[in-house]
C-alpha cells in the first residue's frame, strides 16, 4: 500500500453508479478518482498511479476487455471488473485479458469492499503464492510448509491432485480463478478441455473439507466462470 | 324439330317455353365449324339471357390429328372467353352422351353442326344428328351450317389404332393354319365344316387384332376356301352359284365378329381409362386428406400430378400483395423466369388456363391452371411436361382440372387452418402483451413504491425516526430492490427463452454444484424453509449448462418459498433413470390446485384462490424453457403425503466423459 488511504480509480460512465460508489468508498477510507471514458481512465492510470481500478465493461468509447488488455501491457495495477448478470462471456474475457476479479451488478457495498481488500492484498505481495505458508479461513487451515490440511483441528486426507487444487486456490485466495487456469495449473495444458476433471475433484474436495458439501462455505462456485476460495 | 334457322332467338325461343330457366348446350367437334357454333351459341344465349354450355364428346380409342386438337382447344377456349361453361366428356355414342348430359343438366336447347361428311357414312355407321334428334324429346335441337372451312377440314377418324404389319402377317398365318387343318382333315369333313374352321380362325383374329387384319383374314379365308376346297378344287372357279352365298355369309359373319369385338375392346379401354383416372384421383384425395400443413399438401398434390401427367409441377400461391409466388418452404420444381411468372400471374388474374399450348399469354414453357377453391381462386399450378401437347388433350385437360380442384380444396383447408392457428397465436400474443404490461406496471411499481416511500421518509424525517425504524426502512429498500432485480432477471430470461436466444453450453458436472450455487445465492430467502439435499453418491455427472440449471433450481426453490407456509421443508432429490437423471424439488405446502398441474408452467400463471404474492408468474415458465432446451421434460404433481412435487429430467446425451487420471487414494497429510 503506497499511502494510508488507498486510491481507487473508477472508470464508469453511468452517473448513478459513480455517485453511489463515491459515497460508499469515501466513507470507507478510500480515495477516489473518477473517469467517464476509457481514454480518460487510461490517462488517470498513468498520471495518478491508482492502487486498484474499478472498471465498468460497457464504456462508450472502448470495450472494457480491450482496455484491460491494453492496460496490462504496461501496468500491473489490480483491475476489478463490474458487469451485469448473465454476461459470463464478458467476465471470462475480461479475466483472460488480465482483470483480477469481477463484481456482478447489482452488488452490496460489503461485497465490493471485500473484493477491494483482496485485490490490494494480492497487489502488495511480491508475487502470488509467496504469501504466508499457513492459510486460514474459519475452521479450514492449509499449512503448505507441512503439506497439511485440517478442518476444525481434524486432519483431512487429500489425494495429490486434490491437494494441488486446494493449494492453487489458496494462492489466489479471495479471488475468482478461471476453470481454465485451474485445469492448466493442476492437470497441465493438455487437460484444459476436461472441465469435468475439475468439477469431479472440486466435489471430492468439498466432501472432504466442507461441513455441508451441498452448501459450500469456502469453496465457492462462480457459475460459468470458475471457483473462488473464500478468505475472510 | 329440326331448325335450320340461324340462331336468332327473338322469334324463336321465348314464346315456346315460358320456363325462365333456359339452358343452352352447344355440341362441337374438333373442326373449324366449332368456332361458328360457339359464336352462334353465344348469340342465342345472349338473346335468351341464359346459361350456356359448350360440350365436346371425345370418342374413346380415336386419335385426333394434332391440328384438329389445336382447333378444338381454341374453340373451347373461345367458348370460355365468351362466357360459356365448357365440358368435355368421353363416350362412344356421341349423341347418347350429349342427350344424357343435356337431361342431367336441364338443358332446353341443343345446338349442333350440320354434317359435312358424305351421306353414305351416315347410312352405314348411323348419323349423329339423326340419333340426337330422335332422342331429344322435349329438348329443341338447332342445327347450324358449318362454313367453308368446315368442309375443308373435316375430322378424320380412323377406326381403332392403325394395325401393325405384324398383325396382318399373324392374321394370314392363322388363315394358313386353318387351311392346313382343313387340308389334313378334308377327308372327314363336309364343306360346311371347312367353312366353320375358317370362321373360327377369322373370329380369333378379330378377337385379338384390329379391323384391318380381320378383314384380311376374312377375304383370305374365302379365297383359300374357294381355291382349295370348293369344287372344282385348285381353281378360283366356282361350280355352284350357292357357294357365292356361302362366301357372302362368311364375309358378313367375319366382319360382324370383328366389329363387335372391336367395340367391346373400345369399351374396355374406355372403362380402364376411366377406372385408372378415378383410381389416381382417389389415391390423391386420400393422401391429401391425410396430409397436414400447406407444404405437405403441396408436396403430395405435386407428386400425384407429376406421376399422372408426367410433368414437373409447381404450385404458386398469392403473397401478401396478391402476386402468385412459390410459397416459402416449398422446393422449386422448375425455374420460373419473368415470362413464366407473368403467365402465372395472368392465369391467376383471369382465372383461365394459360401458358404452353394455350392461346393466351404466349412464351411460357409450362402450362398454368387456376386452382379453384370454394372462395374463388386459391392459386395457380404450373405443369412443365416434356410433351406439353398431351396436357392439351381434352380428356387429360379435364382430368387435370379435376386434380387441380381437388388440390385446391385441400390447400384451402390448410390455409384456413393455418390462418385460424395464426389468429389463435395472435390472440395469445395479445393476451401475453396485456399480462406483461399489467405485470410490469404492477410488479415493478410495487417495489418501487416501497423504495420511494422508505427512502423519502429516511431523507425527510431523520430526527423523528428511531434507530430501529431507520434500519427497518433501509432493510426494506434493500429487499425491494433485490426483488426488482429478480423480476427483471426473470423477464430477461423469459425473453431469451422465448426468442430462442438461449444458448445451452453443456458441460458434464455433478448435480451438487448447481444446487449449491442456487442455495447460496438464495441465502436469506430460504431462512424460513429447511432445505434438504439428498443426492446419491453414485449419481452420474449430467451434461448441462451450469448457469441455466442453477436458474432452474433457484426458480423452483423460490417458487416453493413463495407458495408454502414458513417452516415447511423443501426436499431436493435426484436419481438415475435410464438415459437420464430425474430431479425432484418437493415441498409440503398446500400443493397445486387439482387440474392445474400443467398450467403452472404457463407464462404469467398464478394459482387461483391464492393470495397475490410477488412475482409475475414467469419462474416456472423459464424452468420449462431451460429444461426443454436441455432435451428434458418438466412436470408437476401432487406429492404423496401433501404438498407439490416438481420433477424434471436431464438426459444423459452423448458419451459420458472419461474419468480423470487415477491416483493413489491418500498421499497428503499422511506423513
Amino acid at each position: 500500500m503506497t499511502t494510508l488511504r488507498p486510491l481507487v480509480l473508477l472508470i464508469e460512465d453511468e452517473p448513478q453508479m459513480r455517485r453511489f460508489l463515491r459515497t460508499a468508498l469515501e466513507s470507507h477510507e478510500y480515495k477516489l478518482v473518477e473517469a467517464v471514458t476509457a481514454r480518460e481512465g487510461l490517462a488517470h492510470v498513468a498520471g495518478r498511479n491508482p492502487d486498484v481500478i474499478l472498471l465498468d465493461l460497457g464504456l462508450p468509447d472502448m470495450d472494457g476487455v480491450d482496455l484491460t488488455r491494453q492496460l496490462r501491457e504496461w501496468s500491473r495495477t489490480p483491475v476489478i471488473v463490474i458487469s451485469a448478470r448473465g454476461r459470463e462471456h464478458d467476465k471470462i474475457a475480461a479475466l483472460d485479458a488480465g482483470a483480477d476479479d469481477y463484481l456482478t451488478k447489482p452488488f452490496a457495498v460489503g461485497e465490493l469492499l471485500a473484493r477491494l481488500r483482496v485485490a490490494l492484498r494480492h497487489a502488495s505481495a511480491a508475487a502470488p503464492g509467496e504469501t504466508a505458508p499457513v492459510f486460514t479461513v474459519g475452521d479450514l487451515v492449509v499449512d503448505r510448509a507441512k503439506r497439511q490440511v485440517t478442518v476444525g483441528g481434524r486432519e483431512v486426507h487429500l489425494t495429490p491432485t486434490e491437494y494441488k487444487l486446494l493449494v492453487t486456490l489458496v494462492q489466489y485466495a479471495g479471488r475468482v480463478v478461471l476453470q481454465r487456469q485451474l485445469l492448466r495449473e493442476v492437470w497441465g495444458i493438455n487437460a484444459i478441455q476436461h472441465t469435468h476433471y475439475l468439477r469431479v475433484y472440486m466435489a471430492q474436495l468439498r466432501h472432504k473439507i466442507e461441513p455441508d458439501p451441498a452448501r459450500p462455505r469456502w469453496l465457492l462456485t462462480e457459475p460459468g466462470v470458475g471457483y473462488r476460495l473464500k478468505d475472510e | 324439330m329440326e331448325t335450320h334457322r340461324p340462331p336468332d332467338a327473338r322469334e324463336h325461343g321465348i314464346q315456346e317455353t315460358q320456363t325462365p330457366a333456359e339452358r343452352l348446350l352447344v355440341c362441337i367437334g374438333p373442326n373449324p365449324a366449332g368456332s361458328r357454333l360457339v359464336r352462334a351459341g353465344k348469340r342465342m344465349a345472349v338473346s335468351l339471357k341464359c346459361d350456356w354450355i359448350v360440350l365436346f364428346v371425345e370418342p374413346p380409342a380415336q386419335r385426333i390429328a394434332p391440328a384438329d386438337r389445336d382447333m378444338l382447344v381454341q374453340n373451347l377456349q373461345l367458348a370460355q372467353d365468351l362466357g360459356a361453361q365448357t365440358v368435355t366428356l368421353s363416350g362412344r355414342v356421341v349423341a347418347d352422351e350429349v342427350l344424357a348430359y343435356a337431361r342431367a343438366h336441364n338443358v332446353t336447347r341443343i345446338i349442333a353442326g350440320k354434317p359435312t361428311h358424305p351421306r353414305w357414312r351416315d347410312k352405314l355407321f348411323g348419323s349423329f344428328l339423326d340419333r340426337l334428334i330422335r332422342g331429344s324429346g322435349d329438348v329443341d335441337v338447332h342445327v347450324i351450317t358449318g362454313d367453308e372451312d368446315a368442309r375443308r377440314a373435316a375430322p378424320r377418324h380412323t377406326a381403332g389404332h392403325p394395325a401393325a404389319l405384324g398383325e396382318y402377317v399373324l392374321a394370314a398365318l392363322a388363315v394358313a393354319l386353318c387351311t392346313l387343318v382343313n387340308f389334313g382333315a378334308f377327308r372327314y369333313l363336309s364343306l360346311t365344316d371347312v367353312a366353320m374352321v375358317y370362321l373360327l380362325g377369322v373370329g380369333l383374329v378379330a378377337a385379338r387384332y384390329s379391323r384391318g387384319p380381320s378383314v384380311l383374314a376374312s377375304f383370305l379365308s374365302i379365297a383359300l376356301f374357294d381355291v382349295f376346297f370348293v369344287p372344282p378344287r385348285f381353281t378360283f372357279a366356282v361350280s355352284d352359284v350357292r357357294y357365292l352365298l356361302t362366301f357372302a355369309v362368311m364375309l358378313g359373319t367375319a366382319l360382324a365378329i370383328s366389329t363387335l369385338t372391336l367395340r367391346i375392346r373400345e369399351q374396355a379401354v374406355t372403362a380402364r381409362d376411366r377406372e385408372r383416372r378415378t383410381a389416381t384421383l382417389y389415391a390423391m384425395s386420400r393422401e391429401l386428406a391425410g396430409a397436414r400443413g400447406l407444404t405437405e399438401i403441396m408436396r403430395v398434390a405435386a407428386l400425384h400430378l407429376r406421376d399422372t401427367f408426367g410433368a414437373a409441377v409447381q404450385f404458386l400461391l398469392p403473397d401478401a400483395d396478391g402476386r402468385v409466388v412459390i410459397p416459402a418452404g416449398s422446393p422449386q420444381a422448375f425455374p420460373l423466369d419473368e415470362t413464366e411468372r407473368g403467365v402465372a400471374e395472368w392465369v391467376f388474374e383471369h382465372a383461365r388456363p394459360g401458358g404452353a399450348g394455350t392461346a393466351h399469354p404466349a412464351g411460357a414453357r409450362a402450362v398454368y391452371l387456376p386452382v379453384p377453391a370454394s372462395g374463388g381462386l386459391i392459386g395457380v399450378v404450373g405443369l412443365k411436361a416434356s410433351d406439353p401437347a398431351r396436357l392439351q388433350e381434352p380428356l387429360w385437360r379435364r382430368q387435370l382440372e379435376t386434380f387441380a380442384a381437388q388440390a385446391g380444396v385441400a390447400l384451402e383447408r390448410a390455409i384456413l387452418a393455418e390462418r385460424a392457428q395464426h389468429e389463435q397465436v395472435e390472440i395469445e400474443a395479445e393476451r401475453l402483451r396485456t399480462s406483461l404490461l399489467s405485470s410490469l406496471s404492477h410488479d415493478l411499481r410495487t417495489p418501487l413504491g416501497a423504495i420511494t416511500g422508505a427512502a423519502s421518509s429516511l431523507l425527510e424525517s431523520p430526527g423523528s425516526l428511531t434507530e430501529e425504524g431507520r434500519r427497518d426502512l433501509l432493510a426494506m429498500v434493500l429487499e425491494e430492490a433485490q426483488r426488482m432485480n429478480t423480476l427483471i432477471g426473470n423477464l430477461l430470461d423469459m425473453i431469451r427463452v422465448e426468442s430462442g436466444a438461449l444458448q445451452v453450453g453443456k458441460e458434464w458436472l455433478p448435480l451438487e454444484e448447481p444446487v449449491g450455487v442456487a442455495l447460496i445465492r438464495l441465502g436469506d430467502r430460504l431462512k424460513d424453509h429447511p432445505v434438504t439435499v439428498s443426492l446419491p453418491p453414485d449419481l452420474p455427472l449430467v451434461p448441462v449448462d451450469d448457469v441455466l440449471l442453477e436458474q432452474v433450481f433457484m426458480n423452483l426453490l423460490e417458487n416453493a418459498v413463495k407458495y408454502t407456509p414458513p417452516a415447511t421443508p423443501v426436499d431436493i432429490t435426484a436419481r438415475a433413470v435410464p438415459d437420464a437423471v430425474l430431479v425432484t424439488v418437493a415441498d409440503r405446502g398446500p400443493g397445486i390446485p387439482a387440474g392445474e398441474e400443467g398450467r403452472v408452467f404457463e407464462k404469467f400463471y398464478r394459482p387461483t384462490g391464492v393470495a397475490a404474492t410477488s412475482g409475475i408468474g414467469l419462474g416456472l415458465a423459464i424452468c420449462r424453457g431451460i429444461v426443454t432446451a436441455h432435451g428434458g421434460r418438466i412436470w408437476a404433481e401432487h406429492r404423496p403425503g401433501g404438498g407439490a412435487a416438481f420433477h424434471f429430467t436431464l438426459p444423459l446425451s452423448g458419451p459420458p466423459p472419461e474419468a480423470p487420471p487415477a491416483e493413489p487414494e491418500t498421499a497428503v497429510g499422511m506423513q
